[in-house]
């Protein structure tokens, strides 16, 4: 039991990474538990209460809430995972080169790059995006993407820049490490040592950074869908499904807004709760050893 | 050590410097900022000797030590491995330079892969000096046994083992490249006392049934008296002094080297202590020799001429003007 | 000669015990030291890793990094049990009667405050001077300490300094108030051997001048000789040797102060293999039952590794050990 609390850092690790399996089946089993069809509309349950047949109450629509949010949850998770796949990717191999081939044109360069990516705000390139693209379902070389790809292909963008910069700085310090140097010694090559001995090294912060994104993806994806960008109508997401419980705030339907928010927040302390606890799993455990001196 | 056979490693003139940032008055100004880590310097490195390279911080030993090694390019002077110059090398013939010439790091935490289990960081090296299959294992436990240690280490992570096991895991790794030469920077600096001499002995035994060249670099004299065949002693990137460790620490010629020994704490002899004390190093290095700022015996005529090193009587060489005829 | 008056001990550590939380358990890392220093006496702390030295002296001033705790024992400074202070008065106590030194004086000095900037607030917090009197009197400090241009150097940050004078800064901000004691610990392992012999230098004359009693923390031997009037050999937490120092080194009572001494690389010695211990320390945690030298000890006999040796005395010199009579002198 101690090995296993250790592996995620404390208590609260534990619980986020629990939490988390959890969300991770229910957006993989959603076609299996979800008691209805999420986009089966029954004008005659309009907005009904939570009730034993409808566990979270109908929407506007008469679909079953409960249903929805389980879809939901896979929409947004989707997003939000892809999203954080993209940025990694891409952010880690900009830091890491940057990183180790420092001192160069090649750091600089990319360092401006990032910046530049940086700079500009995520509504402004949400608005641009949808200008240029539309909203619905796109084309790209003869492939069609949903809606949803927009967003991701944007947040992975966006995320770059922040898990570059935490890349690049392990990648300097870990770069001027005896370690590397003894590699050289032995004639290896410079892509290698980058990618066997540095990248590892690198990666502790990039994982606790991820979870976090996350998180905030799945805030985001709430966020942008009434600019146009996020999971379109009539597929649920816990963005949409907030956005469109706005009008029925105050009149009563409360179930519309609850769910969803609290999918939403508890998705949110999840992957939070996960993200510290890899923090203070992965860092300190090696550097606790050195208490011998 | 035959010492009419040719040196191992030769330098001549090695001289590196570093370009500095300017602030934005320096390029108005047109001044260029440069730091002199190495200041011509040569040396000759005899096959199967144990070199001992001196100094304190900012003498300029461990850049030299990594253009021993090939890691820094030198900005001007020769190097020869072997007899042939290191600036025309490539293909095989640099291969060779490479795999010759090892290096063995002072920090011992840094100079292992944490990552990495003891297993995979031999096996790496034992790859990369050409092994393939079974033969890798079988090497690697060799060289285990070479530098003393036990099988089980195999299994564990760099954090998990002490700082002297890390250290001859160091050695077992450069070892694995089977090297001419082996530099070993400050190689027990991190360790205790009492533990010390196990790797310095390890080191001794590796020159004697290896035959393996070794440069020793420490700041402390009295290891370097212990084991080493010649001493260079250096100061703000200059060789001030060499020759046996002998002759060098009982009758130091030059006035650094005789305040280092100075310096060296020696209560356990109950001497009374009336050193003098060495005046706090200020400024940037001056022109001519080096050490004139602090030395007690310097002259007028030190501040314009270069001191060389030059032979003196008993046979080692110091780089001052009081030594040599003038 | 130097006898210290028994009356008027100024720190007087009696059977300390220090460990550190790992999960449920308490590692022990400093197991029952005693230690005793005279107003104006220089007393060495030998010791190498693991030995408890350094922990002994952070239990001192109540600086144990977390995780550690005193677990028994009493500090009587000035006839005061420290244990049972305040943490208000341990602050009053810290910089105006006791004063630290630490090994690495890039890290102990705030690298975001000027030299004079640390030395005034160090010395308008015990004292009560205004502005312009603390820094004069921090010039006045920084003189005394040796460096040059000090009223320049107030302005200076201390990554702008060297080593060697940013050790020396920090005697100056130990002596600032002075003090009765000042602890040492490893203050000139991070320096070169030249400035090595200009601190040790100063730490003489500090002592001459101010009259302060020194607690010697160092793993080097020739140092701690050299300015030790007594000396206490730590191993594994514990205290295996005590005496006046040059009795203790001419003729050391304990086998592990033997064997270390031999280790010892002489500049005038013979060429050839260095002498060791061999083994390795022992870890915390993982202690053997009977004395903690045994499974490296040259003397060790099977008693050793069942039963804690006994503390034996001989003309003002104390080793723990079964045999410490039949030492032979080095």
């Amino acid at each position: 039991m101690r090995r296993i609390l250790s592996l995620f850092g404390g208590a609260g690790g534990l619980i986020g990474g629990i939490m988390v399996l959890l969300i991770v089946a229910d957006g993989l089993a959603a076609p299996l538990i979800a008691p209805y069809d999420p986009l089966q509309v029954d004008m005659l349950s309009v907005l009904e209460d939570p009730s034993p047949a409808h566990l979270f109450g109908t929407d506007q629509a008469g679909r079953d809430v409960l249903s929805r949010v389980i879809w939901g949850g896979r929409a947004s998770l989707e997003v939000s995972a892809l999203a954080v796949v993209i940025g990694v990717t891409g952010g880690v191999a900009l830091g890491l080169l940057a990183g180790f081939y420092n001192g160069g044109w090649l750091e600089q360069f990319l360092m401006r790059v990032l910046d530049a990516m940086a700079a500009i705000p995520l509504l402004i390139w949400a608005i641009a995006l949808v200008g240029i693209l539309g909203v619905g379902p796109f084309t790209v070389l003869g492939i069609t993407f949903g809606n949803e790809v927009k967003l991701l292909v944007l947040l992975g963008i966006l995320y770059m820049p922040t898990l570059a910069r935490i890349t690049y700085a392990s990648a300097l310090g870990e770069s001027r490490n005896n370690y590397v140097a003894a590699r050289r010694l032995q004639g290896v090559g410079s892509f290698r040592i980058m990618v066997s001995d540095v990248l590892p090294n690198c990666l502790s912060p990039v994982i606790v950074q991820a979870t976090l994104l996350l998180a905030i993806g799945i805030i985001i994806e709430a966020s942008v869908s009434f600019v146009g960008l996020g999971v379109q109508p009539p597929d649920p997401s816990w963005g949409n499904m907030l956005a469109d419980a706005r009008n029925y705030l105050f009149s009563g339907e409360w179930w519309l807004s609850v769910f969803p928010g609290a999918a939403i927040s508890v998705s949110v302390v999840a992957f939070n709760l996960l993200g510290d606890g890899l923090r203070d799993a992965l860092d300190p455990r090696h550097t606790a050893q050195a208490l011998t001196a | 050590m035959k010492a009419d056979a040719p040196p191992l490693m030769m330098l001549q003139d090695l001289r590196k410097t570093y370009r500095l940032r300017r602030s934005a008055a320096d390029r108005l100004k047109g001044v260029n900022r440069i730091v002199t880590a190495v200041d011509g310097v040569s040396l000759s490195i005899q096959r199967g000797s144990i070199l001992g390279l001196v100094g304190e911080s900012g003498c300029g030993k461990s850049t030299l030590a990594q253009i021993l090694v090939g890691l820094l390019p030198p900005t001007s002077g020769t190097i020869a491995y072997d007899g042939a110059s290191l600036a025309g090398l490539s293909g095989e013939a640099w291969r060779a330079y490479r795999r010759g010439v090892q290096m063995v790091f002072q920090d011992t935490a840094s100079s292992l892969n944490p990552r990495k289990r003891i297993r995979t960081i031999l096996m790496e090296a034992v790859t990369a000096r050409g092994l393939a299959g079974k033969a890798r294992a079988e090497r690697v436990e060799a060289l285990l046994g070479q530098v003393g240690l036990d099988l089980q280490l195999l299994d564990r992570y760099p954090h998990e083992l002490s700082g002297g096991q890390r250290q001859r895991i160091g050695i077992a790794r450069a070892l694995a490249m089977e090297p001419s030469l082996l530099v070993a920077d400050e190689p027990v600096s991190s360790l205790d006392v009492s533990l010390q001499g196990q790797i310095i002995n390890l080191l001794r035994e590796l020159n004697e049934t290896l035959g393996l060249t070794i440069v020793l670099i420490s700041h402390d004299l009295a290891v370097v008296a212990r084991v080493c065949d010649s001493i260079a002693v250096m100061y703000a990137g200059r060789v001030v002094e060499s020759g046996l460790p002998r002759q060098v620490l009982s009758a130091p010629a030059h006035p650094y080297t005789q305040a280092l020994l100075e310096a060296v704490p020696r209560g356990l002899e109950r001497r009374d202590r009336k050193r003098t004390v060495l005046p706090v190093e200020q400024g940037d290095t001056p022109g001519g020799c080096h050490f004139r700022r602090r030395c007690l015996h310097a002259l007028a005529i030190c501040a314009e001429v270069d001191p060389v090193l030059k032979a003196t009587r008993q046979g080692q060489a110091a780089a001052c003007l009081l030594q040599q005829p003038s | 000669m130097n006898t210290p008056s028994m009356t008027e001990e100024l720190l007087r550590i009696d059977g300390l015990h220090v460990g550190f939380r790992s999960g449920d358990e308490m590692r022990p890392v400093v197991r029952g030291v005693d230690l005793r220093i005279a107003p104006g006496e220089v007393v060495g702390l030998v010791g190498e890793s693991g030995s408890g030295k350094s922990m002994t002296a952070l239990a001192l001033m109540r600086l144990l990094p977390p995780g550690g705790a005193v677990t028994s024992g009493r500090i009587m400074f000035k006839g005061r049990d420290l244990r049972e202070a305040s943490l208000n008065d341990i602050n009053k106590l810290r910089g105006s009667q006791i004063g630290m030194i630490f090994q690495d004086p890039l890290t102990a000095l705030n690298p975001a405050i000027t030299v004079g900037g640390q030395l005034t607030d160090t010395i308008r917090a015990h004292q009560p001077l205004g502005r312009k009197a603390a820094m004069t009197r921090a010039e006045e400090l920084l003189a005394l300490v040796g460096i040059p241009y000090p009223r320049q150097r107030l302005l200076a940050y201390p990554h702008e300094l060297s080593g060697g004078m940013r050790q020396r800064v920090m005697i100056a901000l130990a002596v600032s108030c002075n003090p009765s004691l000042l602890i040492a610990d490893e203050p000139t392992t991070a320096l070169d051997v030249t400035v090595q012999a200009q601190v040790m230098d100063l730490l003489d004359r500090v002592r001459q001048e101010f009259g302060v009693a020194i607690l010697f923390i160092s793993h080097n031997l020739e140092l701690v000789a050299e300015i030790s009037t007594r000396v206490t050999v730590m191993y594994a937490g514990r205290v295996v040797e005590t005496g006046q120092v040059h009795d203790l080194f001419d003729a050391p009572r304990h086998p592990y102060t033997r064997q270390l001494l031999r280790c010892i690389p002489r500049l005038d010695g013979a060429r050839g293999a260095m002498p060791t211990i061999p083994g390795l320390p022992p870890r915390i945690g993982a202690l053997p039952p009977g004395c903690p030298f045994a499974p490296r000890c040259d003397m060790a006999e099977p008693r050793c590794r069942e039963q804690d040796p006994p503390i034996s005395w001989r003309n003002r010199q104390m080793a723990v050990c079964f045999r410490a009579n039949d030492m032979v002198p080095a």
